[in-house]
């Protein structure tokens, strides 16, 4: 009889035991920083074949020059190669261009956060100066010459080709572009799917503090931090010949708060590796270089050599596997 | 005619419709308000309180290094735009200024909350991070002096200062871990004392950082920067999260829920008070609408009654019409009789009468020659005797003929014979005149006459049932009366009449007045002194088919059709009766009938003919 008690109990125990260590993994999981890549939403497939269609429609430039994809390469992470973009009428833009990947997982749109949503990022984009320096009226004028794309609209919506509908058929397809990395695949439980070196730069990663701002399913994007938390990177920079812009005062030029001066959403990393140069500024040509300058600015650190490329190898893991054509 | 049927329906139609639209509308008021609406309105900021709740619990959660990542702060914005929006599109907050107004000053709320959790982030991050590293920094501060191998090293050579010459440098190796333990200190507790406390360390070490030797010197100043980092945020940090906590989303919410709460208590309340209107509307209507059916068979039966009784006097009349019809018929069929007869024995009286007149004429001639022949044949046989015997015979027989006639006196016999035939012919073709002006056949109807004239006529109509009655008459001068003179004279044979037959078997009389009762009204009466209508009979005298005489003795015709033509002639017909003395029949005629009479006549003689 005692026998049979004691076992019992020491059942007791081992499920106690069990239980706590699994609780306690979860509890790991959901503790991490980085939370693996969510599914892009359900979407409209007409909605999306339109929007993508309107993404490489050069249309939209009042001079039919560019398209959104003109700089939002594929190729280049959703991004621009260039430090700073060419719109309509060979206008230079005065941010870099920040990656269309995944941006639908973003607090707010561009550097500044200067658009809620991505359907009134394209209401920006088409009026702006520096980007297609056009309106509804010139692009819709045009537009609905096509009639295989006016055709599409009817389908897809009841009141058919509108400056809301264009921008919500861009806003679908935008949304629609996830980019499911290796290390998601590893957060999900696929120990091997990144290297030993990347597992170390992931584990730097969160011991320098970088996940304190690069956090979150987008690894940044959902939150703003202004640049040169702790040095002041724009009186190096100015130091170093480039002067401050308008630019620069970031966040302050939205919302006119001198606590949002140099104030700019913090960036997502995915597909970092592919979307040099770095910054708002453009300014980093490198990853490393892009590294170096947050130890500096953000963290007011300093790492070794090792660990910050370590990180970098790690930042690799964080571009899709399967890039959308 | 056609139109008011029509119109009645018309407004029959629109008065019902008035009515039903009335009904509608209250009903459709009686339910106007939604309470699945309402609540699902209400459930909606009920998640929009949890939602903010949440937002606040992860906001604490972040802070406390529970949670890593700031999706979870994030999230929110778009759950609360999805209930934002979703209130906004909720029709009776849409209708309502009010209610939008305090949906903005949520997404107000909410917006500032927004900005104020972007700033906990930033500031939290760098806080973190700057916490994070205290530990760290002090680690590879001293095994940066470990790996130089020189952990013996002499202290930092302090440096006076020209500012302050009584500064006396800190050694590092005790300043790095008394900072990193009064900042960790501080961060869990941010005591103003300790604060100024570190401050002051943070000072002393910045100006012992130019005595340290240069591996330390980075490291060192690094950790001042994290520490003066941790003592910017860290009560910022506080102050900030009460903020977070001070932005009056709850607040708002139930300030739109009280609204909301407060509008639908009306609502209920006018929906209460639109139920007890309705279903007094509807009481109303049904009364009205029982009211107006009970009334219109009220209607319908006493119509009905009316139309009964029209029906039934009309019927009444009519029978009297026809039997009156047929009476005239037999008096026009009599009429026209007698004209026939008239002609017809007219025409032979005529010839008798020219006959017998001739006749008398001759007969001086037969009774001169009958004379003279007498005469001659007494001459020759007076003077003569030795005539022959067969001539003396003749004229003996001749003279015998002759007194024989002259026995007899023939000749005056036929003369008186003669006389009296002529005298019966001329009785005829009187009696056969008089018939013709009673009846008036020959003559236009309407016309004026002398009633005397009328009376004249009617007693020699009635003069087989007058034998034995003395007759009075006391006519006076009276004015021509316009009147159908043959109708009238069927009045008065009838009063004559009947004041024959209410006659005693002998001594009775008849007095016949005429007068002018006015200077246009011409009055007759007969009077009789008869035994008098007895009173309970009196009434109904002028009924038609009433009759006291023998079954077959009389129609009951003669006095309801004599007041008929009376009052068709203006005129007014009465009875004065005294059950001894007699009875009065007294009618009076305007000396001008009403125009109807004439036009009712000219009528008549139009279909007759």
């Amino acid at each position: 009889m005692k026998a049979t008690i004691r076992s019992s109990t020491a059942v007791k125990a081992l499920v106690v035991v069990a239980v706590s260590i699994l609780s306690g993994a979860a509890w790991g999981q959901l503790s991490e920083p980085i939370s693996p890549l969510p599914l892009a939403p359900a979407a409209d497939p007409r909605k999306v074949e339109l929007g993508s269609k309107l993404f490489r429609d050069t249309r939209f430039a009042s001079d039919n020059s560019v398209s959104c994809l003109s700089c939002h390469s594929f190729q280049h992470g959703g991004a621009d190669p260039r430090p700073f973009s060419v719109g309509a009428k060979g206008a230079v833009h005065i941010f870099n261009t920040p990656t269309v990947l995944n941006s639908g997982l973003n607090i707010r749109q561009q550097w500044t956060g200067g658009a809620a949503s991505l359907e009134e990022l394209t209401n920006l984009v088409v009026k702006s100066p520096r980007v297609f320096n056009s309106s509804w009226e010139q692009v819709i004028g045009k537009l609905s010459q096509d009639a295989p794309l006016v055709q599409g609209f009817k389908a897809a919506y009841s009141d058919g080709m509108t400056a809301k509908n264009i921008a919500d058929a861009l806003a679908v397809y935008q949304r629609s572009l996830m980019t499911p990395a290796r290390f998601d695949r590893y957060l999900r439980g696929d120990a091997n799917a990144i290297t030993p070196v990347e597992k170390l730069g992931y584990e730097k990663f969160k011991a320098y503090g970088c996940v304190g701002c690069h956090q979150g399913s987008n690894v940044g994007g959902n939150m703003f931090q202004r640049f040169g938390a702790v040095g002041d990177y724009f009186a190096a920079r100015a130091a170093a010949g480039r002067p401050i812009t308008d630019a620069d005062r970031g966040r302050y030029n939205v919302t006119k708060n001198p606590e949002d001066l140099h104030v700019f959403k913090v960036p997502s990393l995915r597909n970092v590796a592919l979307t040099a140069p770095y910054f708002h500024d453009g300014s980093a040509k490198t990853l490393e270089e892009a590294v170096d300058v947050m130890f500096r600015y953000q963290l007011g650190r300093t790492a070794a050599k090792a660990d910050r490329e370590a990180i970098v190898k790690f930042l690799g893991s964080l571009s899709g596997e399967a890039q959308k054509p | 005619m056609m139109q008011r049927p029509t119109l009645r329906l018309l407004a029959s139609a629109a008065l019902l419709g008035a009515l039903a639209a009335g009904w509608g509308y209250l009903y459709s008021n009686s339910r106007a308000v939604n309470t699945d609406r309402q609540n699902v309105t209400l459930g909606l900021l009920k998640d929009l309180k949890q939602i903010d709740t949440d937002w606040g619990a992860d906001v604490l959660r972040s802070q406390a290094d529970i949670i890593k990542s700031y999706d979870p702060l994030v999230r929110p914005l778009h759950a609360i735009a999805d209930v934002i929006q979703r209130l906004e599109g909720d029709p009776t907050v849409h209708q309502d200024a009010s209610l939008m107004e305090a949906v903005q000053s949520i997404r107000a709320a909410v917006a500032r909350k927004s900005d104020y959790i972007d700033r906990f982030k930033a500031q939290n991050a760098l806080l973190k991070n700057s916490l994070n590293y205290l530990p760290t920094a002090r680690r590879d501060i001293e095994n940066g002096m470990g790996n130089a191998g020189d952990s013996t090293a002499p202290a930092a050579v302090p440096v006076a200062t020209p500012k302050n010459a009584a500064f006396v440098p800190v050694r590092w190796e005790e300043a790095v871990p008394l900072l990193v333990n009064d900042t960790l200190r501080y961060y869990s507790v941010p005591d103003i004392g300790v604060y100024d406390t570190l401050r002051g360390e943070v000072q002393r070490v910045r100006l012992s950082l130019p005595g340290y030797s240069a591996e330390v010197r980075e490291p060192v100043g690094n950790l001042l920067l994290h520490v003066e980092t941790i003592l910017k945020l860290r009560s910022r940090q506080n102050d900030l999260l009460r903020d977070i906590a001070s932005v009056p989303v709850q607040a708002s919410v139930d300030d739109l829920a009280q609204r909301l709460t407060t509008r639908f208590d009306v609502a209920l309340k006018e929906q209460a008070s639109n139920s007890r209107l309705l279903l007094l509307y509807s009481a109303m209507s049904l009364a009205l609408v029982f009211g107006a059916a009970g009334w219109i068979a009220y209607r319908n039966a006493t119509e009905r009654r009316r139309l009964a009784v029209l029906l039934e006097r009309q019927t009444k009349v009519l029978k009297e019409n026809e039997a009156q019809l047929i009476h005239a018929q037999k008096m026009n069929a009599l009429g026209e009789m007698v004209a026939g007869i008239t002609h017809e024995v007219n025409t032979p009286l005529a010839a008798v009468r020219s006959g017998l007149q001739s006749t008398r004429e001759l007969m001086g001639v037969i009774s001169e020659t009958l004379q003279k022949d007498a005469e001659l044949a007494q001459a020759v046989a007076a003077a003569d005797g030795n005539r022959a015997e067969p001539l003396a015979q003749r004229l003996r027989s001749s003279v015998e003929a002759h007194q024989e006639l002259a026995s007899v006196d023939a000749v005056a016999l036929v003369g008186q014979l003669v006389d009296g035939g002529i005298r019966s012919v001329d009785h005829i073709s009187g009696v056969i005149t008089n018939m013709l002006n009673f009846s008036r056949l020959d003559r236009s109807r309407i016309a004026p006459a002398r009633l005397e004239e009328g009376l004249e006529s009617t007693l020699a109509m009635a003069a087989h049932f007058l034998s034995g009655v003395s007759v009075e008459k006391q006519f006076g001068d009276t004015r021509p009366v316009t009147c159908d003179i043959a109708q009238i004279n069927q009045v008065l044979l009838n009063l004559v009449r009947n004041a024959a037959q209410a006659l005693p078997e002998s001594g009775g009389r008849i007095q016949l007045r005429t007068r002018m009762a006015s200077p246009t009204l011409v009055e007759v009466s007969v009077a009789d002194n008869g035994s008098g209508i007895p009173p309970d009979v009196l009434p109904r005298i002028w009924e038609p088919f009433f009759t006291t005489k023998k079954q077959g003795a009389g129609t009951g015709l003669g006095l309801s059709t004599s007041r008929k033509i009376v009052a068709a002639h203006g005129g007014t017909l009465k009875v004065v009766s005294t059950s001894p003395a007699g009875s009065t029949f007294t009618m009076v005629l305007p000396v001008t009938p009403p125009a109807e009479l004439q036009q009712r006549q000219a009528a008549a003689g139009a279909t007759a003919s």
